[in-house]
């Protein structure tokens, strides 16, 4: 089959069942095409056929022959259109996976717009029905609405600069950026997990002669490591090698695995039921957690265990309990919350190789590559030394790829088992059912004020729903959250099922936590006939930071105009709700930059990686801040795990943890850098500079310094935070563990919505969303957080789902048109505002903000229903159903 | 495995699953829930045409793709209602590559039948697992069977259009296309070893007032939980015509006959919209979980006659 891609002939062969993307990926080479959801749905895989966008993951291989085909590569950075530069301008890209796809559609749209409608803009709703076809899960969205506005209006026309806040920028619109799905080794093989079919089962046999039979396969691996158990639907059985993805998948098919089915539970409610079947009733001790680290222990009855911490979180509970009786103002509420499931548009992927029987190479899609190698090398018994991990570019995270998961011990065990590389990619019904999730939770919650808003008494009980793992802790957290002199009745539970396990995810337990307390806060302020703003003052009465940020929320105009009775009428109902937030600082005090100097120019080494929160720039800005040399100059020498030790992109540390310290190192090669240049050009009095040295002649840029000046390395180490006590936590146990220092960071977001009463959708308008975080080290990045947060909360708080067959334990919401993210159409206006005061002692004067910027989303849209409807939503997503359904409740 | 004819005579002797743009078949093949041999018709000649008799009525190719229907000269301004319809299912990317004919013909978007371990009817199981199991979004004129509405939004418009449908052995109406929704296991009604070919529309009526709506949680992009295509003739403040197709409410597209009635001879009032989208609701026998949505097709009827009489 003749096929001309990016005007050069191709003569292909494919298989078929091929679609598009396959023969341009695996036979073309042309990686930067990427396959994401596999069903038409994300767009990620779009190339231009005879000029035309198509899903080239639907598209028939041999519908290419005699068509011109243009990929992402037609654009490289030589050659790089109007429409990519305003994607690299406009931050309209984060980890980058998503963006080829959005970048060959925006390039298609350019031109018919161009052609219809000349240099003019197009509106906001011309540009989501066009990207209607496009999903980016790290939602940049808004970038994205910037950058096709701006190249349409004919902004980049002209440019020739390189203009991207990203250092990674121009990699991602060329699509030359490398992710783990693109490894590609000699003899590599494919790999498929065979999984459990049941959720609670003995396998007491496999068979794989039949598979093993297949013409292709090259090896078939045990992956049960000894454990028989099958817990939950799609826990790994073996593994399947094979010489490509079709003959892995048809032997997988001929693997014959004889089970001992034992009843189930996978709905939550029938595991809160006594009676129910016990997931672990061999006992708890292979039990994951949901959470970062070991989860505190538990006392259990069935399948609900609770955490026994009562002296701890109970500050006199008897106290709580009768004032929740006496008192008049008490509100109580049960909150719900689904599973959410982090959806990264590139899938969970290992690829590995053995170079002999105590060496190993992983490429991993992964957010710690260091902490990755050390769990690697303990379970497959090798010296960390001798493993080598790879994370370049990670086509998103939140918190999903932390750790050592299934699939990349799968890769590594077929490895093994072929002595041959071995790729494992999940394919999007895995990755949306097994590959982790955040924990539904089901809060009863009560609050009891004094008549002036000054809260009494909390009490949250809370239920988390993380499948066969416990680690859930809202209640806990907002037992360390909470002011003090309030009595607490703060109660944490894990309730088991026969599901795959709850993993971190963006502000871990943080949101559900939320949508309890803040929308019980709203309660309680009508209850008293309190303003929103006036009953949260009551919380903490002399906390400048959060009383700056109600000041804020006090001077957003529609918040003003807000009605504190609105006219419940009409078919379209508006509404505007508050919610509160705060995080931890988190920071890994072991993390260690290096920075050289040599005659190439500056080099940073960290074993830290890029998920796409701008990990490469936060480094490189801090050599841009000191030096004056552009962040796009400095060479970066990340995402491999034996460089010097790093932090986890998660969490929000990596910007608290790299930037200060990449500073503090450069300080010391520019120290080297004056002393050089004084002895070797004669310069005196030299002095720092902005792209060089001034001195008694005038100034001497770095480039003719670094030109004669010996290299030079620096390596600084970041150091623990002291909290505001002066103590240091110690938590951090292993090089790789984060920290928390005792302090938080705060935030505030407002949600204006409307509600349409007669079909039940909710559609946000304005989203106003603080971070009182400190300084801000790169604003475009932070903007970016900001806004992927208030996405990514709406996602939680009106679409995301995960959902079981609760008879067989499969998931129902196995591709993406049954689960749904946010797309671009839903992006309303978000505006951001930090409040940069009050983090001067920490080192850097700033700290993270990512998981904060989604923390607070969902309450406030909670809250704002409330007002648009006077109906109160109590568990996420609020669909179409649950908004018709509640509205009918409240006419009853 | 892949059989690529250039002639409708080469089906006779090809098996396997027709592929026209593909769009539906290869996400089966990559949810792992169809393997089959293809027989790609995609190349055979004379089925990418609209055209336009001298009596007005118009054949459409079933290769046509679905944005070709959406824009058009002959359907945009002849069958506006088809052509919105057209313009406001899945993305624009799909749009482009998936066949008129494919889009009427399509399997159930139903996540039993999507997910390879789950059991369906359509699947060839005995049982429909959304029946027993998960069916918020089901249909509200159960058939029996099958718990999941039929994929087709053209379908639906078709009905309002009262189009008939031509294959390689026969002609018959858009309704016996789909049948009463009593065969359980199929999408539609044609044989194994037959194909659309062509969609026939009876000649335009004058001065149409139409609309396509499809009620759903997020901005685009997303299966419809009802949606409705409205055609309504308006003649002195007077409803003298019309034409209801519905889809997400049932295993096959419907058309409400009865709301047709309700506006037909009616004055072309607010009054007469909600008398008519309320009884949309009679007779449905709606599935447990799926009750809510009887009063979606209230609203989204409405809301679709709303915009019809406004364009």
């Amino acid at each position: 089959m003749k096929t001309k891609i990016n005007g050069e002939l191709y003569d292909l062969d494919p298989h078929p069942l091929d679609t598009a993307v396959d023969v341009i990926r695996e036979q073309a080479g042309l990686t930067g095409t990427k396959m994401a959801c596999g069903g038409g749905i994300c767009g990620a895989c779009t190339v231009l056929v005879d000029g035309v966008p198509m899903a080239s993951c639907l598209m028939p291989a041999n519908h290419m022959e005699g068509k011109e085909v243009q990929t992402i590569e037609a654009h490289g950075p030589e050659n790089l259109h109007p429409v990519q530069r305003a994607f690299m301008a406009n931050e309209g890209l984060q980890c980058g996976f998503c963006t080829p796809g959005f970048v060959n559609e925006g390039i298609a749209f350019y031109d018919r717009w161009r052609a219809d409608h000349g240099k003019t803009r197009p509106s906001h709703h011309e540009i989501a029905l066009a990207m209607g076809g496009h999903l980016c899960r790290c939602a940049a969205y808004v970038g994205i609405f910037a950058a096709i506005g701006d190249a349409c209006e004919g902004q980049f026309d002209e440019v020739t600069e390189l203009i991207a806040p990203r250092v990674d920028a121009l990699e991602k619109v060329t699509g030359t950026a490398k992710y783990t799905v693109d490894t590609k080794w000699p003899d590599q093989l494919e790999g498929i997990i065979v999984r459990s079919a049941y959720p609670n089962a003995i396998v007491r046999s496999v068979d794989t002669s039949a598979a093993m039979a297949l013409d292709g396969v090259i090896a078939i691996a045990d992956l049960m490591e000894g454990n028989r158990r099958m817990r939950w639907v799609g826990q790994p059985i073996v593994g399947v090698a094979a010489i490509n993805h079709y003959t892995a998948t048809e032997a997988a098919k001929l693997v014959k695995i004889d089970y001992e089915v034992k009843p189930a539970v996978v709905d939550f409610d029938q595991a809160m039921d006594s009676s129910s079947p016990e997931v672990w009733d061999d006992g708890h001790d292979g039990m994951p957690t949901a959470a970062e680290g070991t989860s505190l222990p538990y006392r259990w009855t069935n399948n609900v265990g609770r955490i026994p911490m009562g002296l701890l979180t109970a500050r006199r509970a008897g106290r709580t309990n009768r004032q929740f009786e006496s008192n008049q103002t008490t509100v109580s509420k049960e909150f719900f919350n689904h599973q959410q499931v982090h959806t990264p548009l590139e899938p969970h992927t290992t690829v590995a190789r053995w170079h002999g029987p105590k060496s190993l190479e992983v490429q991993a899609s992964t957010q710690n590559i260091r902490f990755l190698r050390h769990e690697i090398s303990e379970h497959f018994d090798l010296d960390v030394e001798d493993v080598i991990v790879e994370a370049q570019y990670i086509g998103g995270g939140f918190g999903g790829k932390q750790g050592m998961y299934n699939e990349t011990k799968a890769a590594i065990t077929m490895a093994k088992e072929a002595d041959q590389p071995v790729r494992v990619i999940a394919s999007r019904g895995e990755d949306l059912s097994y590959c982790g999730l955040r924990p539904g939770a089901l809060i009863k919650a009560s609050l009891s004020s004094k008549p002036d808003g000054t809260p009494e008494a909390i009490r949250m009980h809370a239920y988390g729903n993380a499948g066969v793992a416990g680690g859930t802790a809202p209640a806990t957290m907002m037992w360390a959250m909470s002011p003090s002199g309030v009595s607490l009745d703060m109660q944490d539970y894990a309730v088991i099922t026969n599901t795959s396990q709850g993993t971190p995810f963006r502000g871990p337990d943080a949101p559900a936590q939320r949508w309890a307390i803040e929308q019980l806060i709203d309660e309680e302020a009508e209850k008293l006939r309190m303003d929103p703003v006036a009953i949260r003052r009551k919380w903490f009465p002399d906390h400048e930071i959060k009383n700056r940020l109600l000041d804020w929320v006090e001077s957003i105009p529609e918040w003003q105009g807000r009605m504190a009775n609105p006219d419940r009428t009409g078919r379209f109902r508006r509404g505007i709700g508050l919610a509160t937030a705060q995080w931890i600082l988190i920071h890994n005090p072991n993390t260690e930059v290096r920075v050289s100097s040599s005659p190439k120019g500056i080099t940073v080494s960290c074993s830290t990686q890029d998920i796409g929160n701008g990990t490469r720039t936060s480094i490189a800005k801090a050599i841009e801040d000191l030096m004056g040399i552009s962040r796009h100059d400095v060479i970066m020498d990340i995402g491999l795990a034996d460089r010097p030790n790093g932090p986890t992109a998660g969490g929000s540390q990596v910007t608290v943890s790299v930037y200060p310290t990449t500073y503090k190192a450069a300080e010391d090669v520019v120290a080297h850098l004056i002393k050089e240049a004084m002895a070797k050009l004669k310069l005196s009095n030299a002095k720092l500079g902005r792209g060089g040295l001034h001195h008694a002649n005038g100034f001497t840029a770095w480039n003719e310094i670094l030109a004669v000046a010996e290299p030079f390395s620096a390596t600084d180490i970041r150091g623990a935070e002291r909290n505001p006590l002066g103590f240091r936590f110690a938590m951090a146990s292993g090089e790789s563990a984060p920290a928390p220092a005792g302090r938080f960071n705060h935030g505030a977001v407002v949600t204006e919505l409307e509600v349409d009463t007669r079909l039940g959708k909710i559609r946000p308008i304005n989203v106003w969303t603080a971070a009182a975080v400190g300084k801000i080290f790169v604003r475009e990045l932070a903007d970016s957080q900001m806004y992927s947060g208030v996405i990514q909360g709406l996602g939680y708080a009106l679409y995301e789902q995960k959902q079981y067959d609760t008879q067989t334990g499969h998931t129902l919401s196995y591709n993406m048109n049954d689960y749904r993210i946010p797309g671009i159409g839903d992006t309303p206006n978000i505006h951001v505002h930090y409040d940069e005061k009050g983090f001067e002692e920490i080192r850097g004067k700033g700290i993270g903000l990512s998981e904060l910027a989604t923390l607070g989303v969902a309450a406030s849209v909670g809250n704002a229903v409330y007002h648009a409807t006077g109906w109160r939503p109590l568990s996420t997503p609020i669909t179409p159903h649950d908004v018709v359904t509640g509205l009918k409740t409240l006419k009853g | 495995m892949l059989t690529v004819i250039k002639q409708i005579d080469e089906l006779a002797g090809a098996n396997g699953e027709i592929r026209a743009g593909g769009t539906d078949l290869h996400d089966r093949y990559r949810l792992g829930v169809s393997d089959g041999p293809i027989v790609d018709i995609h190349a055979l000649p004379g089925l990418k045409e609209i055209v336009q008799a001298a009596d007005g009525s118009v054949t459409i190719g079933a290769l046509v793709t679905i944005d070709e229907v959406g824009n058009n000269p002959i359907t945009a301004e002849n069958y506006a209602g088809l052509a919105k319809a057209a313009n406001g299912l899945a993305t624009p990317q799909i749009r482009w590559a998936a066949s008129f004919g494919g889009s009427l013909l399509q399997k159930t978007h139903c996540w039993y039948f999507r997910h390879p371990l789950l059991l369906c009817c359509k699947k060839g199981d005995a049982v429909c697992g959304g029946r027993e199991g998960h069916h918020s979004n089901g249909v509200i004129f159960d058939k029996g069977g099958c718990s999941h509405p039929h994929a087709s939004t053209l379908g639906g418009s078709l009905m309002a259009y009262n189009a008939t449908v031509r294959t390689n052995k026969r002609e018959m109406s858009i309704f016996d296309l789909y049948g009463d929704g009593s065969a359980h296991d199929r999408d539609h009604m044609l044989d194994d070893d037959e194909i659309l070919t062509h969609v026939m529309l009876p000649a335009p009526a004058a001065g149409e007032k139409t609309a396509y709506f499809r009620s759903i949680s997020r901005f685009e992009a997303e299966w419809p939980i009802v949606e409705c295509t409205v055609r309504l003739v308006v003649e002195d403040d007077s409803i003298t015509d019309a034409g209801i197709g519905v889809g997400g409410v049932s295993q096959v597209p419907l058309k409400l006959p009865k709301v047709e009635a309700a506006l037909i001879g009616k004055p072309a009032t607010q009054a007469t919209l909600e008398q008519a989208a309320e009884a949309s609701a009679e007779g449905a026998n709606p599935l447990p979980q799926a009750a809510w949505k009887v009063e979606m097709l209230v609203g989204t009827l409405l809301t679709t006659l709303e915009m019809a009489l406004e364009s």
